[in-house]
């Protein structure tokens, strides 16, 4: 026991910590380097070429495309709206996932994991079909529409895609399990003693609710609203199908530029905004998890 | 200590008379599937009574006090403030300080917004809160760490926290679960004193929830002794070191020799060819465990003029000097081994291993049980 314990030197490779720790995170940064450092540099490079119209491109180095998105009405419109509807598209999912999330936390160890697998089942449909669900369910021939006309509520189908309203519901409902997910995550502190400590101290279930459970979730919530901020901000399908061309944002435009337009460097310019937009909610969030702190 | 307050015990029997119940516990039970975790326990408490509910790890103690606090439903059985049922009443509205095992402070705020907590849920107004809390911080001798979070103190600065916050709403019944558990033998014992004081100003009713039966003999007017689930027994300090129901409360309280005998009459036992006189209430011809504390024998030299007193020979096998005390095992002839406790002094014989002595108790220090136990 004691001559092979007493043998390290016969091993031939020996690493010390301080060496495993880059070996162990190569992986990762070469999966980075490859999928997104390298391609946004190739976008930052497409975005400084000039774009001819016909769809050819001219290789230079030019910031022209930036200054026309940045003088041009429509773009600001298109940024501030995008940035505008996904905030309120965040509030809304984090209004309705709370109470879910705070449910399945209390829920008996039994329920636990069978409820977190109903939040994140939707997840293993694409989202091209539950779009398409909501399309049916909201179109003017959809069960909403057929249930209004048929009870004699309205006598038009009332508008419910193809508009803010359909973007909105449709990526509230596609987004809600990672709200859930990131919610349930940041629940670790919620020691059901303080709730009670509340209680006994003379707090209602409100009060303890805005006194003591929110703000002990906020890193949570924080977490789950950077996400879905930036989740929807970059989501495009859903825009696509549900706004049926009538809703402008970011993501929609930058598929419209490139595809339909083949204007690849205003795709590109575009998408740089849409990183730095990326950039600017994490800096809000840093910001406010070390205020929570 | 015991000495030290013989007005308020007389007190306590005065009220006992009136017999005026401001907490009044009735067959509570709590059931956790099928372990039960408080069974049938009554206990009346009266208006500014501190009474300690005593008893081993994992007895019930907490399981009640969140009972009594609304934190739990009780399975059966009912709680009565006042005579009147609170069972519906939800913890918010109980007017009940606690004071948790694991203290749960709200890690997300200064020391003062914690204690400043209940009475903003009173709505008290700013100045008053502001002077309240500085006085509560100020009683457990936190002033200075007043903006600090609950995190950035030690275990026993957040106890006292866990304190302020419960004696600053002055409630008008205190749960305290283990509250100076974390403390040096110092701090505990200025604790003790501060929570008696204002207990006693104010007239607070309060549970003491303790394991250590020093803090329950030596601060509150009765004691209950839990042992699994089941109220042991009740009564006043002297009652239950002097006169344990069972030989579990006689354990439970301070250190006791168990000697395995036989009963000849009431007040009278044999152990091997010995004869000892007991406490009474012994049952005659049966099988029985007496039971001796330490400090109630005294250690003779051989060849001592008897008195009234039970006397047994022996020989020292072990002495540990322990400061303020000597504990000595003392073999008797026949086998069994008594452990003896005397004060250390400088006017004191002490004995060394070895030296053959007699041992000396009072019949009355005899206590019996059967020997079941
Ligand atoms: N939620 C629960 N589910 C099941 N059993 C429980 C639960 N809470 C407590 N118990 C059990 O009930 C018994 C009493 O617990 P309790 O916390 O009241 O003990 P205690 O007397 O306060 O002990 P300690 O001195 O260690 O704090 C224990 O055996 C415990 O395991
Ligand atoms: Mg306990």
């Amino acid at each position: 026991m004691t001559a092979t314990d007493t043998a390290p030197a016969a091993a031939p490779f020996r690493l010390s910590g301080r060496q495993i720790v880059p070996l162990l995170i190569m992986p990762i940064l070469i999966v980075n380097a490859v999928s997104f450092i390298w391609p946004t540099l190739s976008l930052l490079r497409m975005s400084l070429n000039e774009p001819i119209a016909g769809g050819a491109i001219r290789e230079t180095l030019t910031l022209q495309t930036y200054v026309s998105v940045m003088t041009d009405s429509f773009y600001l419109e298109l940024v501030w709206n995008s940035v505008y509807l996904c905030s309120i598209i965040t509030a809304f999912t984090l209004l309705l996932s709370y109470p879910i999330a705070l449910f399945i936390h209390r829920a008996d160890p039994k329920w636990k994991s069978l409820l977190t697998l109903m939040v994140i089942s939707p997840l293993l449909v694409s989202a091209v079909v539950r779009t398409y669900g909501w399309v049916i369910i909201l179109g003017d021939q959809g069960l909403i529409n057929a249930l209004l006309l048929g009870s004699g509520l309205v006598d038009q189908p009332v508008r419910l895609i193809f508009n803010n309203f359909g973007v909105m519901v449709g990526l509230v409902e596609i987004l809600m399990p990672y709200m859930i997910l990131s919610l349930m995550a940041g629940f670790g502190r919620l020691d059901p003693r303080l709730e009670e400590a509340a209680q006994s101290l003379g707090a209602k279930r409100l009060t303890t609710l805005y006194r003591v459970t929110i703000p002990l979730t906020a890193p949570g919530i924080a977490l789950g609203c950077l996400l879905v901020f930036v989740l929807s901000i970059s989501s495009f399908v859903t825009p696509k199908l549900l706004g049926g061309g009538r809703v402008f944002l970011l993501a929609t435009e930058i598929y419209d530029q490139s595809i339909v337009l083949l204007n690849w460097p205003l795709a590109a310019s575009l998408s740089m905004l849409v990183l730095v937009i990326f950039g600017a909610a994490l800096v809000v969030y840093s910001r406010v998890v070390k205020a929570l702190d | 200590m015991l000495a030290e307050n013989p007005i308020h015990i007389a007190n306590a029997e005065a009220s006992d008379a009136r017999s005026e119940a401001h907490l009044q516990l009735t067959h509570l039970e709590k059931r956790y599937g099928d372990f039960l975790a408080v069974e049938d326990l009554s206990v009346s408490v009266r208006r500014g009574e501190l009474i300690a509910l005593l008893g081993p790890s994992g007895c019930g103690k907490t399981t009640t006090l969140r009972m009594i606090a609304g934190l739990a439903s009780a399975t059966s059985g009912a709680i009565r403030v006042d005579g009147r049922e609170i069972q519906t009443l939800p913890a918010h509205a109980r007017d009940m300080g606690l004071v948790f095992q694991s203290y749960a402070l709200f890690p997300h705020m200064t020391v003062e917004r914690n204690v400043a907590f209940g009475l903003e849920m009173r709505r008290n107004s700013k100045d008053q809160i502001a002077g309240r809390v500085a006085k509560a911080l100020e009683l457990v001798q936190l002033g200075h760490l007043a903006q600090r979070r609950p995190r950035e103190l030690s275990g026993g600065q957040q106890q006292r926290v866990a304190l302020a916050r419960a004696l600053v709403i002055e409630p008008s019944i205190l749960l305290l679960d283990e509250p100076l558990s974390n403390l040096d033998a110092k701090l505990r014992d200025q604790m003790r004193v501060e929570i008696r004081d204002i207990q006693q100003r104010l007239g607070i009713t309060t549970v003491f929830v303790t394991h250590d039966q020093v803090e329950a003999l030596s601060m509150c007017d009765r004691i209950a002794v839990m042992d699994k689930g089941r109220l042991a027994q009740i009564g006043t300090p002297q009652d239950i070191y002097e006169r344990p129901a069972t030989p579990f409360v006689a354990e439970f309280v301070g250190r006791i020799n168990k000697l395995p005998g036989r009963g000849t009459s009431a007040n009278e036992i044999t152990v091997g060819d010995r004869r000892f006189g007991t406490a009474g209430k012994g049952a005659a011809n049966g099988a029985v465990t007496a039971m001796i504390r330490p400090h109630r024998i005294e250690i003779v030299p051989r060849g001592t003029p008897a008195d009234n007193r039970n006397a047994a020979e022996g020989v020292i096998t072990r002495a540990t000097y322990v400061g303020d005390i000597l504990e000595y095992m003392v073999a008797l002839e026949g086998g069994v081994t008594l452990a003896v406790e005397t004060a250390t002094g400088g006017h004191r014989r002490n004995f060394a291993l070895g030296d053959e002595v007699e041992l000396r108790w009072a019949h009355e220090d005899t206590l019996v049980f059967g020997a079941d136990a």
